[in-house]
This record gives C-alpha cells, sequence and structure tokens, in this order.
C-alpha cells in the first residue's frame, strides 16, 4: 500500500492553517493555478513470455548511450534518443510470496503492485494481489484531487486467462476491456460524455439517476444484511457496500468531452479471435494514444495478451494452430513457443517490439514523449519462467522528468517497486514508497 | 470383533497380498500401522487378511486427529455438534442456476463474472463482491429483468393499473412474491417498504408503469438478499433445545441450504412450502427432502456434475482443447455419468469408480474410438479390460493429462484418500521435455529422483503411473515411444496421510483396473469421500466439531442398520444421512453475531 497519503495529509496540513506551500503540489492543483504540471499522461504496456529468447540473434542492449539493438529491436532504432533501457530489475515480490508457483507467470498479476501477494495463489488467481496497482493508485490520486477525466482505461488484446494486471486493491481484480469497439464508444462516443461544464443529455442524467437509487436500495438491503451477522461476515458486507461506493463514484463522475481527435477504426474485425491478435493491439494502442492526447484519462494500461498466451496463435507471422493442446496451451502457442526458445520465439518476440515502436511513434506524433512517458514491461526475461535478471524500458521524457537517451544496467536486487514510483511522481502524485515498503523509494538513476 | 470390522479396514491393506500372489515385489514394505492405526500389520506378504486390530471405539473422539481415520464400528451413535456456518455468497453458477429458476434465462449470466476462486477447502465458497463481481451483477440484472418482463416469463399481476394507489397496491402485491422466490424467504416489511419507494422513485424520474416494475426487479436481483446464502430477515433465532451453544437454522435456511447442496439450485415450490408447514424440522423431515431431491434428473445433476469437477480436478474446460468446444463436451460426460450414478443409480463408491460405462454423443466417443450420432448423450459400454469407472474415462485423465502421472497421482492421494502434501520446494527442476525414445514415466521417474522433489513425488507419482494406460488426452495406449508401458505400482499413501497419524497403507497393482477396484472397496476412500462431500457442504474444512455427524453418516452409508454388517459404501446415502445431523441443521454462533 502506498506509504503516504498525500491528499489526507495535505487537508489535514490545511486544516491545521498550515499553507499549500508547504506541500508539493499534485498536477491537478497546478494546472488549477495555470501553471504546467510536470506530466500528463502514462501508456503503461506489458506482455508475458519474456523480452528475448536465449538464441545467439538476441540480447539486451549494453549499458551507455551509444548501444547497438540486436535484430530483433531494429525498430526501435528511430528512438534511440527517446528511451531509457533498464536492465536486471528483480520481481523481488515474487520471490519473497509465499506462491505455489513462483515463477515469472507469477510476476505478472503483481509487475504494477510491488506488493507481496495477499495469500498464496497461482497467477491466475484473480484474488491475489496484496494491493492496488500503480495505475489505478496514480488515477484515483488524480481524481479525488479533482482531475475531471476517466482515472484510468485497462485494456487487453486476447485475454483469455483470469491472471491480472490492475488492481484496484488487495486482491480486487479490475478486468481490462478487451472490445476496442465498446472501448472507443465508452472514450470518444456521443452518447455518454456531456460537453465539459454544459448540461448532460436528460435520458442519461435519468438513467444514471435510476442506476443510483437502485445501488442505495442495496446498499439499505447491505446495511440491514449487516445487523444479522458477526464479525467477520459484517467485513464482508462492508467490502460490498464498498464496492456498490465504488460504482456510485463513477457514476457521479462528470465526463469530459474529449477535444483530441478520435482514431478511425477498422471496420468488422472480431477481435475475440487470436487470429485478430495484431489488428487488435494496432486498434487497442491507436486508441491508447488518442486518449491520453485528448485528456479522456491520464492513464492507459494496455496488455497484449494474458498472463501465459497458452492460446495465443500468431496466425499473422505465418504459425498455425496444432489443434492438439492441453493447459500449456496448443503446442503453436505463443506459451509453448516460448518454452521452445529458439527461432519461432524470435519472431514473436521482433514482433512485440515493433508493436512498442508503433506504440511509442504515435506518442511521439501526438506530443506524448514530451509530456508523458510510455512503460514497458514484461513478466520474464526469456520466458523460461524467470523472475530476475528482467529489462523494463521507458520512452518519453515526462516533461523533462526522466533523462532518455540512456540504457542503465541495475545494481542486482532492483526491485519493480522504484520504477512505478517514478511514474507516480512523474504523473504528478508525490509519493515515497509503493507496494512493499521494505524495497525502497523511487529509482533516482532515471532523472539522470 | 466382527468379520466385518476386519475387512472394513483392511480392505487396502489386504490387496498386499493379492498383489504378493500376483509377483509384485516390495510387498512386505508394510511395516507401519494399519489404515485406522489400529495396530502393527507386518509380515504381510505371507499374511494378506491377517491383520489385527484392537477393540473398536466407537467413533472418532474430539481431538485433532478426530477426522483422520475412517469411524471404528459399531458402537452407539456419536454425539453430534454442529461447527460455524460462514457468509457465502452465491457462486456464478449457482447465480446462474438461480436466474435460470426464476426467469427462465438460459444464458448463464454467471458465466461472464470474474470466475470464483476456490474457496480454503478446495471447493468454490465465495464470501466478498468485489467491484467487477458488483459491476457484473449490475449489468446483469439491466438485461435479466428487461429480458424477462418482455417477455413475460416474470409476469406483473396488473398491466396498467388506474392511478397511484392502484399501483401502489399492485407493486406491493407483485414484490411480496416475486421477492419470496427472490430473497428464498418472506420479506420484511422494511424491503417491501423500500421496493415499492423505489418504484415510484422510478416513475417520479418519467419512467412507465412496466419500466418502473423492471427497475425495481434490477434492485431485487442485486439484493445481498438473494446474493447471499443467509435466508433469516429479521426472524429470531432458536437455539438448539439439547445445546445452547448450537443455533438452530430457520426453515428458510435450511430449504434454501437443501436445494443448493443438492440441487445447486434455490428452493421450488414444494420444499418451500414443506419449510412453512415446519416439515423440515426434523431429521426424517429432511432426509425425505433429501431423497426426492436426489431423484430430480434436470436439477440434482448440476449439483452432482460441480462437486465432482472439482473433487477429481475436471476443471479448464472452457479452453481444453483450442478453438473447440470439445471440453465442455467432456465436462457433459462426467455430467451424464455421475448423473447416472447418483440419480438412477446405487450412488455407491463402487458404481462411481468402476462402472464399465459412460456417456458419449458424436464429438466425444471417437476420443474412446467409438462412434456416436448427434449431439445427445447416450450411455455407451467400455472395454472393461480397459477401462473403469470415472477415474478411466477421457474427462478425469485429459484434464489432469500434463504431467499426467503427479496430477492423475495427487488426485488419487489429496482428493480420494485425504493424503497432506507438503508446499513443493522452490527450485524444483522440471521433467524432461518429450523426447522421442523415452516413455512418460521414465522421465517423470527421473524427475522425481531429484533430492528435493523425492519428498514429494514418492507421496503422489506413483498412484498416477497405474494410469499409464492412457496418453495425456486420455486414449488408451500399450505402447509409449516404441516402448511398452508400465503401468503397474506400488503406492504408498504413507507416512501424513490424513495429518497427524504416522501409518503406511501399501497398495501393489499391476494396472490401473486393480488400482480402482482397490480403491473401490477401501474404507479410507470412503471416508475421504465422505469428508470432501462435507467441505463441498459446509463451505469450509471439517472440524472436530463436525467430527460426530460425519461419523454417523458415514456409518449409515457404510453399514445395514444393525451398524454391524458392512455394505457397499454409499454415497448417495451419505448424502441423505448428513443432512439429518446436527452438522446440517444447526451452527455455531459467530463472534459478534447479535442473535
Amino acid at each position: 500500500m502506498p506509504k503516504i497519503d498525500r491528499l489526507s495529509r495535505r487537508t489535514l496540513l490545511r486544516a491545521l492553517g498550515l499553507g499549500p506551500a508547504v506541500l508539493p503540489m499534485l498536477a491537478v492543483e497546478q494546472e488549477a493555478r495555470g501553471q504546467v504540471p510536470a506530466a500528463k499522461a502514462a501508456l503503461i504496456l506489458a506482455w508475458t513470455n519474456g523480452w528475448m529468447s536465449q538464441t545467439s540473434a538476441t540480447g539486451w542492449p549494453a549499458p551507455g548511450t551509444d548501444w547497438t539493438f540486436k535484430p530483433f529491436q531494429a525498430s526501435l532504432e528511430p528512438y534511440k534518443a527517446d528511451l531509457i533501457l533498464l536492465d536486471n530489475m528483480n520481481y523481488r515480490f515474487v520471490r519473497d510470496s509465499t506462491s505455489p508457483e513462483n515463477t515469472g507467470h507469477a510476476c505478472f498479476p503483481g509487475m504494477l503492485t510491488g506488493e507481496l501477494f495477499k495469500s498464496p495463489g497461482s497467477s491466475t488467481s484473480s484474488t491475489v494481489a496484496g494491493g492496488p496497482s500503480i495505475d489505478q493508485y496514480i488515477g484515483s490520486s488524480l481524481v479525488k484531487a479533482g482531475y475531471p477525466g476517466l482515472p484510468s482505461l485497462n485494456l487487453g488484446v486476447f485475454v483469455k486467462s483470469t491472471g491480472r494486471l490492475s488492481w484496484r486493491a488487495a486482491g480486487d481484480a479490475v478486468i481490462p476491456a478487451t472490445d476496442p469497439y465498446k472501448v472507443f464508444t465508452q472514450v470518444f462516443g456521443s452518447a455518454t460524455p456531456a460537453p465539459a461544464g454544459g448540461t448532460p443529455d436528460p435520458a442519461v442524467a435519468r438513467a444514471r439517476d435510476m442506476k443510483k437509487s437502485i445501488l442505495d436500495n442495496v446498499i439499505a438491503d447491505l446495511n440491514r444484511f449487516s445487523s444479522r451477522v458477526g464479525t467477520e461476515d459484517k467485513a464482508k458486507i462492508e467490502a460490498h457496500l464498498q464496492s456498490i461506493r465504488a460504482i456510485e463514484t463513477d457514476l457521479d463522475r462528470a465526463m469530459v468531452t474529449p477535444t483530441g481527435k478520435p482514431p478511425v477504426l477498422p471496420a468488422g474485425v472480431n477481435t475475440g479471435s487470436t487470429d485478430a491478435f495484431e489488428a487488435t493491439t494496432k486498434m487497442m494502442i491507436d486508441i491508447s494514444v488518442a486518449a491520453l492526447a485528448a485528456d479522456a484519462t491520464r492513464v492507459v494500461v494496455l496488455q497484449l495478451g494474458d498472463q501465459g498466451d497458452a492460446n495465443v496463435i500468431f496466425t499473422t507471422l505465418g504459425f498455425k494452430a496444432a489443434g492438439k493442446g492441453d493447459n500449456t496451451g496448443d503446442d503453436n502457442g505463443f506459451h509453448n513457443i516460448a518454452h521452445a526458445n529458439g527461432a519461432d520465439k524470435d519472431k514473436c518476440d521482433t514482433w512485440f517490439q515493433t508493436q512498442l515502436a508503433y506504440a511509442i511513434g504515435g506518442m511521439k506524433t501526438a506530443g506524448l514523449l514530451d509530456r508523458g512517458v510510455m512503460l514497458a514491461m514484461n513478466s520474464m526475461r526469456h520466458g523460461m519462467h524467470e523472475f530476475n535478471n528482467v529489462p523494463a524500458m521507458l520512452a518519453g521524457n515526462a516533461g523533462g522528468y526522466f533523462k532518455t537517451g540512456r540504457s542503465i544496467k541495475l545494481p542486482d536486487n532492483t526491485a519493480n517497486n522504484g520504477i512505478l514510483i517514478a511514474l507516480a511522481n512523474a504523473l504528478g502524485v508525490p509519493t515515497q514508497t509503493f507496494g512493499h515498503a521494505a524495497y525502497g523509494g523511487e529509482l533516482s538513476v532515471l532523472r539522470g | 470383533m466382527s468379520n466385518a470390522t476386519n475387512f472394513k479396514f483392511s480392505s487396502l491393506v489386504g490387496l498386499v497380498a493379492a498383489g504378493a500372489l500376483l509377483g509384485v515385489a516390495c510387498t512386505a514394505d508394510v511395516t507401519g500401522k494399519s489404515p485406522n492405526g489400529a495396530g502393527p500389520n507386518g509380515n504381510a506378504a505371507g499374511a494378506g487378511g491377517s491383520s489385527t486390530t484392537t477393540a473398536g471405539g466407537v467413533g472418532p473422539a474430539a481431538g485433532s486427529g478426530a477426522l483422520t481415520d475412517p469411524p471404528k464400528v459399531p458402537g452407539a451413535p456419536s454425539v453430534e455438534s454442529a461447527g460455524p456456518l460462514p457468509l457465502l455468497r452465491l457462486t456464478h453458477r449457482e447465480y446462474s442456476n438461480t436466474m435460470a429458476e426464476l426467469l427462465g434465462d438460459t444464458t448463464k449470466p454467471g458465466t461472464t463474472f470474474e470466475p470464483d476462486a476456490p474457496g480454503p477447502a478446495g471447493y468454490q465458497a465465495p464470501g466478498t463482491v468485489a467491484t467487477e463481481t458488483a459491476r457484473g451483477y449490475m449489468a446483469a440484472a439491466e438485461t435479466l429483468a428487461a429480458t424477462a418482463i418482455t417477455s413475460k416469463k416474470l409476469s406483473i399481476p396488473c398491466s396498467a393499473p388506474a392511478d397511484a394507489a392502484a399501483e401502489k397496491t399492485c407493486v406491493t402485491t407483485f414484490v411480496k412474491d416475486f421477492g419470496a422466490k427472490a430473497y428464498r424467504r418472506a420479506l420484511v416489511q422494511g424491503e417491501v417498504d423500500d421496493l415499492v419507494a423505489l418504484f415510484q422513485k422510478a416513475k417520479t424520474l418519467g419512467f412507465g408503469f412496466q419500466d418502473a416494475v423492471t427497475h425495481t426487479v434490477e434492485a431485487m436481483l442485486q439484493s445481498p438478499n438473494l446474493l447471499y446464502h443467509w435466508e433469516i430477515g429479521d426472524k429470531p433465532l432458536a437455539h438448539d433445545p439439547d445445546n445452547a451453544a448450537l443455533v438452530a437454522l430457520t426453515a428458510d435456511q435450511l430449504a434454501s441450504r437443501l436445494s443448493y447442496f443438492l440441487w445447486e439450485s434455490p428452493p421450488d415450490a414444494a420444499l418451500q412450502t414443506a419449510a412453512a408447514a415446519g416439515q423440515l424440522s426434523t431429521p426424517d423431515g429432511l432426509k425425505a427432502q433429501a431423497v426426492r431431491l436426489l431423484a430430480d434428473d434436470t436439477r440434482a445433476r448440476r449439483a452432482l456434475f460441480n462437486f465432482h469437477r472439482q473433487w477429481l480436478h475436471v476443471d479448464n474446460l472452457e479452453d481444453l482443447v483450442p478453438g473447440t468446444d470439445l471440453g465442455l463436451q467432456l465436462g457433459s460426460e462426467l455430467e451424464a455419468f455421475v448423473a447416472s450414478v447418483f440419480v438412477a443409480g446405487d450412488g455407491t463408491l463402487k458404481s462411481l469408480l468402476t462402472a464399465p460405462y459412460t456417456f458419449a454423443n458424436a464429438s466425444t466417443a471417437p476420443e474412446y474410438g467409438l462412434s456416436a450420432n448427434g449431439s445427445g448423450f447416450t450411455q455407451v459400454q467400455l472395454d472393461p479390460t480397459q477401462r473403469l469407472g470415472v477415474l478411466m474415462q477421457v474427462p478425469f485423465l485429459r484434464t489432469n493429462g500434463i504431467a499426467p502421472p503427479v496430477r492423475r497421482g495427487l488426485v488419487v492421494y489429496k482428493q480420494l484418500l485425504c493424503g497432506d502434501v507438503p508446499a513443493p520446494p522452490p527450485n524444483v527442476p522440471k521433467p524432461e521435455m518429450d523426447s522421442p525414445s523415452t516413455t512418460t514415466r521414465e522421465r517423470f521417474s527421473k524427475h522425481a529422483e531429484q533430492a528435493c522433489a523425492t519428498g514429494c513425488h514418492a507421496l503422489f507419482d506413483p498412484w498416477g503411473f497405474a494410469f499409464e494406460n492412457f496418453d495425456p488426452l486420455g486414449h488408451y495406449r500399450t505402447q509409449e515411444n516404441g516402448q511398452t508401458v508400465d503401468p503397474s505400482g506400488l503406492a504408498q499413501a504413507g507416512g501424513v496421510i490424513g495429518g497427524t497419524t504416522p501409518k503406511q497403507v501399501v497398495v501393489p497393482f499391476k494396472n490401473g483396473l486393480e488400482l480402482v477396484n482397490a480403491l473401490a472397496a477401501s474404507d479410507e476412500v470412503s471416508w475421504c469421500t465422505s469428508r470432501h462431500w462435507s467441505r463441498y457442504m459446509l463451505g469450509r474444512v471439517e472440524g472436530d466439531a463436525d467430527a460426530g455427524a460425519l461419523t454417523n453418516a458415514y456409518v449409515a452409508a457404510a453399514y445395514q442398520s444393525d451398524r454391524v454388517t458392512a455394505r457397499p459404501f454409499s454415497i448417495k446415502d451419505f448424502l441423505i444421512a448428513i443432512v439429518g445431523t446436527k452438522a446440517f441443521r444447526f451452527r455455531a454462533p459467530a463472534a459478534g453475531e447479535t442473535l
């Protein structure tokens, strides 16, 4: 859990009569004063089965400022000056958690939390995370401070397993939206958003009022119910109440009309099919960039595949479903290709790097590398279930917060937490520790 | 001491002698105690069936090891008590079934929610509603309410009342009638008032009569009164007259507990009527209803399948074979099989584990080398020299087909024999990948030889080797990679079986057929099966407080009414008997609860 709740501390200090100058200003507060905040956009891209294979054709760039990409990362060449390459990160929370599955797949549910698992659970447990993920923490902090957009957009391509990446709180998973057409309507559609400061459509307002009245009724029932159960069970009812209140808060939020240009999506893509993995990925990246550019949200998490990709068949790369398989997936699925760890995996890895390059290019065109940042993470290094010695990548300087154009080898035992904390601070949510506090604070080397 | 007693407890160890006759080596390894800890049982190789026992106790005494061993008989019935009843919400499967019964819905809306995780007892027993689940309930309620009212599957007792007073009367009647089904009890006045007020609020917002009723139904479908198993309302609670420390479940709670246990569905009208008439207040009344519920093929099969899929780890069916629905079809096969064993059949452990048939349709028959027409499942005989019972059918073999000896063996060891498994040590090397020249058994034997892996794998792998005649897909084989497979073994559930009592159960077998026959005749398996059904029923791990009830129900199902003469263990009779016990009818009050 975040160690310091800046907002409540701020409220407290104000109540004590101390001026706001005592504390660093939150981004939204700076904006309210007409100042330019540090950063306005974060795109977190995540996938599994490792950055690269162990074949001789691959390898992570050497430290320094003048590195050479191996062929699988050739697509990133135009953006060298925009990148920070990180090597040797350690998903310490997996190592230190009690888990029946101390493998790289189990990194997935905690990559963005940095917190020990709440209870022993596998990578597909939808209740395993020990705390909120960084996207939810940043998004809800911004919204609490008055940011009027969506707290976050959580998107996924071909997410078939119940392994989750994003969490509102310990054990409370956020399910990514996997239908780009629906996401488009949510973000850019004309039905839901009201003009900024304007009057909402009466039919929309009425429907919202009805939903709230229904939920009020559910709350009354929950309170009556709670009086007839014991202490432990009251806690369950309290959790249910919190869930209902979270929905009410969402309903209350005034939606802003994005000012940016909506992306053009191809029609008729069967986004639930593995054949459409590539097409869906492009649609989701386009939506992510456009949503950030329009300030419809400040945090987007996009997961390409799920925590195992057992049944992802990259048909656009020439792979065909073997038609037989088991719980580790189709014989020609990405998971089994990763375990074979040969030239087939290099093909897939090259494809993933190309998607990163596409997203970075989109952000650059939209000016988002200057006022935002992309963070790319994988749950493993090679796809052989490692949780140690894992690379990560940042793209963009986030308003001058990060010093780009560098490849850095991190000291041994550097947890992922320091990167997440840097992201929060770059987005204007002052944070000292996040996740398991023993893993330390911000990774200062990212700033230069 | 009767012969029956001897037969009962020595059934598994007795096989040691059988194995010796078949020439299986190492049968003299039986050095520990007999399965119920009654005494040494050495020299087994030459003395099959000659094991002795101390004078039998009456059943498990209170204490940490109370549930470890099969109850000893004969004796007077055990004293029954009851443990806590945690607040559980409907599982998503129960939710779907409930919507089907309430609204005639066939879309299984629960399948769209974030899946339920297994509870501490290994069976889904969810207690909380996470935000995504609450969102799911909201979205589902909107669709379900609108569909049910538009299609008139849910009828409103009036169409367009003349004025506000008539509307209020109509909606009050509707809310009370539908609510009694949805909440599985009569509504309390405050609930009726709130729902009528919600209807009026909808009208105020400008919704028409039918839409306003629809929104009222939405609220009821999201109410904790529907979503949780806790049908109390404002009823005062009564203590057990024999034991003031226990609280009696209300008649409504008993009806719901019974129907969700045996049907995975809400009570029907007959059960609600029986509850209202006080017929569920006696063990006999409950047992009579249990018999009726278990005879309802359509609904009993839901619960029977739900238990067996979790008990035998027949899961992940949807994605079992990518791009096809074969996994779901195999689930239907299991459902049809267990329904035939329990609903139409005798419900014995023996039938479950050794019946020489299954059910197949056009999709699944080829898995057995057979052919069938159509999508409906019909009974097909299997070659009894190849396959017997549920453990040798494709649904079990295939869903446990990755690292097959480990997973299949683990089910036998943990789920059928209640053996304990220590947590795996870190960094266990993986078994070698498929190689063109070795058998599965050779590769997994090598994996288990690793020093760090022997502790665990010695416990469960050997049981799994019995199924080496089946490839990972569950197809029968005698050869693997050019070599003859070896399905023989000497499995022992020793050392840590059941928890604290060190003992050795050693079962040599020539092949899987011998193993399943041995398991079917085993007291340990009968008792362990009883414990697993209890976990499923209770929504928690069974404890000492449940021991008396479990023992009595077990004895009722494993012995004749004289409580002396053994009979083939009937799981069905156990289910009927357990609902008449205090563990089902009562509960320990929760801390902080105001009765």
